[in-house]
């Protein structure tokens, strides 16, 4: 990459193309996405202790076009993040697009999901969460009554050990079937 | 099988130790081998491969790669050259295939999109989907099929009839120059029509298959594509919790419209929840049901009535009576469809049905409603046309009459001319010899022997008859009464007794045929006034008369259409000395052709009777009374879309302030969009076009347009001014059965049509069929000339009942087989999906049992991880590599291994199984510590 300023290390680099399912360009797209949130913050020097040190705030992350609309948004960025707030150094960045990215594999992507959706991080999706994501994605459109039904038939449909709450092996099975998750589980960046 | 999971535990127990393990690399590792050091790299190189599978931190993988890379690059020199560039090779192909795959992917993804955007108004539905629900959409989509449909139809039209049609009209005009333009010109668009209908007869028989097929083929299409929508979900609610949100969405509209699909998908599926919950022997409700159907069936009986009073006072309406009489029945059906379906939709409400249920118990209900109101018009119709061939006939059989008569007339005219003389010289000498001379060679030119000798004779002929008649003018002063005499007896069938001037010229017509034709246009200003006056005209014109402007005419044909033309003005008697006029106008500037059609024919007929003979077409009445109900309907649906929807929502929304109840929630609302309504409008249109494009053929492209219309009027319609309704429900299957109606529809379109070809007598002045029986006779006929003789005994067995009763026996049967297949299909799907229950419940235990063991493994692994500390402990002081890995990470790992699910075991499940023998010896840290801690 024929950059004046080097962002990325060559080894770097290769590096994150290891770890991600992004190629070098793919990479640097992502960056300048990252750092087009908030350009005074990120330097556009991003070798080994920025990279890391620096976190973009949750308010920022969310209003990157891919996720500005989306419900899960702020899901999304706490899932990824390590401090728990939300807010993205550029790696957890660059892996949180690499997950939604086209390659990656459905399984890989249902872990993610699943994290997603389990807001409470009780690596359980009881009905509580389940309510949440309810309310979240239809903008508390349904009423309370409809809530509740519609819970007890996720509950119902999923849970296998009866134990009023899905764990991940059960939320799997679920999304394992579902035609759908695969395509609409996906930011094209 | 142990062995293996024993192998994957310890391979994973690397893999998710391998941070840490690696870290510990160094060159103090003894390695003993080249064999493993090759090993050791080649995991290595896994790891790194594989690492971006793994559900950890990016800042982890990445340790672990740089880890993997180091020790790689540190060990790779020192293996064999052709191992490295061995693997490089592999390496790159192995990249390669990825390359072209996810380009692959991208391009069909790409491709995908970009055929949706190809689709026509995919995108308008697909919002009103959202807004409105699949069954607002289905509308929508069953309209987009329809305009397939039609386009099929009409380009099939265009090609086949109209372009055809239009070239030979061109032709026509072209040949005849300025005569018949004003008949073109005059008449275009009913030639057009007439012609075009007649045409598409013609091909009707031939091209039968080719019009339906596609029909059909569509339809098949379409069926199938529905069916296999409306498969059962097994997890309806949390698939569409799951994966509702499509992470793409980035465009606030389409977010929106997403958030509403997603809630009105919850609604409709609890809506099936609640349907199937509910109590199905309700006493309370079924007597309700009951009760609504019986008040339906009293309903429809009541519209059967006042379809039937009200076409049978159509029948006995005289002549011009009042507006109301005769838009009676129009008004009736206008007022019955709209009044019924509303009392239907009221029924239907009580009968506390699914909506899908009522919405198709609607749909069938109105459907029988608009099949009355067709068939009635079908019938009046055809009670016109019945009425028109039969006055055609009779005007046929006058004709006839007249013709033959006048055949035995110009016989016994021409024949006894001997006889003529003596008769008329008992009257006046000088008028007898002047018709003896003239019909003489008169009769000789009928045969057409020699026309031109027969014109210089007819020329000095002429010149006699005209110093003649200037001699009797002048010298004889004969009384009137005699005059006609002369007339009277050559001519008594067809002039009236009275002595009118009208007589003499017609008696010169009549007996010396084409020769005087041309004066006859100057006998407009003939009247009994100034008789002698325009006679000398007469005399003088004749005179001046150019025989060469009718050298052409046939003359034997001439006589022929003489005939017919002094009976239709003995027909008429009123317009008598008008029709005349006509006849010797144009009979004097009209050439004749080889062959006269009956246009050409009805060129020498007077106003009236054109324009009566015109009406008498009832191919074209036919079509064009069912063009105009399609145009019609289309301006009544866009008024109606306009009051109805667009301009009582702008009421509703703006008045709403000053108004002093809330017009938004209590009376006028907005309007919800009528569905059962709108799919029936748009089966009854497809139905009238199916029936009417047999005779105007351009109907298809009306209809076309008329289509595109609704569709944009509609969707802005539902988009701007409904709002959706309030009870929504999933639209499963409903594509077929709306198919079901059409099909209907279309079966019940092809009676009257076939009626019309096989029972109907063509009306006998427009048309090539005007000159056969029926309009199928053109086909039989035709093949019949076609095919050798020998072959039509073969034929009239085939077109018998002893091959035709058969056939419809194999039918019968066939469908009986197809039926029985389909339920046999019906009960062996039903098998597979018991069978398919059953083991999702061995799967859910399965999988219980399998949770349980899973926690016994964790707990296992616990005191594994603990052992593994104490060992590596050991092992680290004497060098060793691997650390325990922390507990979390291990038991998650354990899971994951359960399940056989775990991506890396997926991934390298081939190279370790071959690499078993060697990794035990090639790793020996661990695979000496594994096994015996795993297996005691």
């Amino acid at each position: 990459m024929g950059n004046k300023v080097v962002t990325f290390t060559h080894e770097q680099l290769d590096n994150y193309q290891d770890c991600t399912f992004f190629n070098k360009k793919e990479i640097l797209k992502v960056f300048k996405k990252f750092r087009n949130l908030a350009p005074e913050l990120i330097p556009l020097e991003m070798t080994t202790p920025e990279s890391v040190k620096i976190r973009m705030p949750k308010d920022r992350i969310v209003k990157l076009p891919e996720l500005i609309e989306n419900p899960f948004a702020e899901r999304v960025c706490e899932s990824f993040s390590k401090d728990g707030y939300g807010n993205l150094n550029f790696e957890e960045f660059l892996d949180c697009l690499s997950i939604f990215s086209e390659n990656c594999p459905r399984d890989l992507k249902i872990y993610y999901a699943f994290k997603i959706y389990d807001y409470d991080g009780d690596d359980f999706i009881s009905e509580s969460d389940l309510r949440q994501v309810l309310k979240d994605l239809t903008k508390n459109e349904l009423t309370n009554d409809e809530h509740q039904k519609i819970t007890e038939k996720i509950i119902e449909e999923g849970d296998i050990d009866n134990d009023g709450k899905l764990s991940f092996l059960e939320f799997e099975t679920v999304l394992k079937r579902s035609p759908d998750f695969i395509n609409t589980f996906h930011i094209r960046i | 099988m142990k062995e293996r999971e024993s192998l994957d535990v310890r391979k994973r127990s690397i893999f998710s130790s391998s941070a840490e393990s690696l870290e510990s690399f160094d060159d103090s590792v003894p390695i003993t081998t080249q064999e493993q050091l090759y090993d050791n790299i080649r995991l290595h190189k896994e790891i790194i491969q594989s690492v971006k599978l793994q559900p950890w931190s990016l800042a982890k993988k990445y340790k672990i790669v740089q880890k993997a890379k180091q020790y790689v690059a540190r060990h790779e020199d020192t293996l064999q050259e052709r191992f490295a560039q061995s693997g490089n090779t592999k390496d790159l192909y192995a990249r390669f295939k990825i390359l072209i795959a996810d380009k692959f992917k991208y391009l069909k993804r790409e491709f995908l999109n970009f055929c949706a955007l190809l689709i026509p108004w995919e995108i308008r539905i697909k919002e009103i989907e959202s807004r409105f629900g699949s069954v607002v959409a289905s509308y929508f989509i069953f309209l987009r099929w329809l305009f397939w449909v039609n386009i099929m139809i009409a380009s099939f039209f265009v090609i086949f009839v109209i372009v055809p049609e239009v070239l030979i009209v061109d032709q026509r005009k072209n040949l005849n120059g300025n005569e018949t333009t004003r008949f073109f010109e005059r008449k275009r668009l009913l030639e057009v029509e007439k012609a075009n209908a007649s045409n598409f007869l013609t091909i009707w028989d031939f091209e039968g298959q080719l019009k339906y097929s596609p029909i059909f083929y569509g339809m098949a299409e379409n069926s199938r594509t529905s069916k296999l929508g409306s498969k059962e979900e097994e997890c309806v609610f949390s698939w569409k919790l799951f994966t509702g949100w499509d992470y793409m969405i980035g465009h606030s509209e389409t977010a929106s419209n997403r958030i509403a699909s997603v809630v009105l998908g919850f609604k409709e599926a609890l809506l099936e929840e609640a349907e199937k919950q509910k109590d199905k022997k309700n006493w309370k409700v079924i007597t309700l049901r009951i009760f609504a159907n019986l008040n339906i069936i009293f309903l429809l009986g009541l519209s059967v009535w006042a379809v039937i009073k009200v076409v049978e006072r159509s029948g006995n309406i005289a002549g011009n009576s009042s507006w109301w009489r005769r838009n009676e029945i129009t008004i009736v059906m206008t007022l019955i469809s709209f009044i019924f379906p509303m009392l239907f939709e009221i029924l239907g409400i009580i009968e506390y049905y699914h909506p899908r249920m009522q919405l198709r118990l609607q749909l069938a209900r109105i459907m029988s409603l608009n099949l009355l109101n067709l068939g009635s018009l079908i019938w009046a119709l055809f009670k016109k046309v019945n009425i028109m061939t039969t006055r055609m006939d009779k005007i046929k059989e006058e004709q006839k009459k007249a013709k033959e008569k006048l055949m035995a007339k110009l016989k016994g005219y021409t024949e006894p001319t001997t006889k003529f003389t003596p008769t008329s010289v008992h009257t006046t000498t000088t008028q007898s010899t002047t018709f003896e001379t003239i019909t003489i060679p008169s009769t000789t030119t009928t045969t057409t022997e020699s026309i031109e000798t027969t014109f210089s004779t007819l020329k000095s002929y002429t010149d006699e008859i005209i110093s003649k008649i200037t001699e009797y003018l002048t010298t004889s002063e004969i009384p009137f009464d005699e005059q006609t005499a002369v007339y009277d007896y050559s001519n008594t069938d067809y002039f009236e007794p009275e002595p009118s001037p009208s007589a003499e010229s017609f008696s010169f017509n009549d007996s010396i045929s084409e020769a005087l034709t041309g004066f006859m246009e100057n006998m407009t200003n003939f009247t009994t006034d100034d008789y002698t006056k325009t006679f000398f005209d007469i005399v003088t014109n004749v005179t001046n008369f150019n025989l060469s402007t009718t050298t052409e005419f046939p003359l034997d044909q001439y006589y022929y259409e003489d005939s017919t033309e002094y009976y239709i003005s003995d027909y008429q008697p009123n317009v008598q000395s008008q029709n005349l006029m006509m006849i010797g106008t144009q009979t004097a500037n009209v050439p004749f052709r080889d062959d006269p059609t009956v246009d050409d024919h009805m060129k020498y007929l007077s106003d009236s009777l054109i324009t009566e003979l015109r009406t008498l077409c009832w191919e074209t009445m036919f079509g064009q009374e069912l063009v105009k109900l399609t145009v019609m309907d289309l301006l009544l649906t866009v008024l109606q879309i306009l009051m109805f929807d667009f301009f009582r929502a702008l009421f509703v929304r703006y008045l709403n302030s000053c108004w002093c109840w809330d017009l938004e929630k209590k009376f006028p609302k907005y309007g919800d969009f009528k569905i059962a309504e709108n799919i029936l409008h748009l089966v009854n249109n497809q139905g009238m076009v199916w029936m009417g494009m047999f005779f105007s053929p351009g109907l298809a492209i009306i209809n076309l347009i008329k289509l595109i219309i609704i569709m944009y009027l509609r969707s802005w319609a539902v988009l701007t001014c409904n709002v959706p309704h309030e009870v929504i429900f999933r639209a499963s299957r409903s594509n077929n059965f709306y198919l079901t109606l059409l099909l209907t529809m279309l079966f019940l379109c092809v009676l009257p049509v076939s009626y019309a070809i096989f029972l109907i007598k063509p009306s006998s002045h427009c048309g090539p069929f005007s000159e056969r029986e029926y309009m199928y006779l053109l086909f039989t006929d035709t093949v019949k000339s076609i095919l050798p003789k020998g072959t039509h005994g073969y034929l009239r067995y085939f077109v018998s009942p002893a091959a035709i009763i058969p056939l419809l026996l194999l039918l019968v049967l066939f469908i009986y087989y197809l039926i029985s297949l389909t339920g046999s299909l019906k009960r062996a799907n039903q098998d597979l999906k018991t069978q398919l229950h059953k083991e999702r419940t061995e799967e859910r235990k399965k999988m219980m049992k399998l949770m349980e063991d899973k926690i016994m493994e964790v707990k296992e692994a616990n005191r594994l991880s603990a052992r593994w500390k104490r060992v590596l402990d050991v092992r680290k002081s004497s060098g060793g590599i691997v650390q325990p890995p922390p507990p979390i990470t291990a038991a998650l790992n354990e899971s994951d291994a359960d399940r056989k699910k775990l991506l890396l075991a997926r991934a390298m499940k081939n190279i370790l199984r071959k690499k078993y023998s060697n990794e035990e010896e090639s790793i020996p840290k661990i695979t000496t510590t594994e096994p015996s801690d795993a297996e005691p």
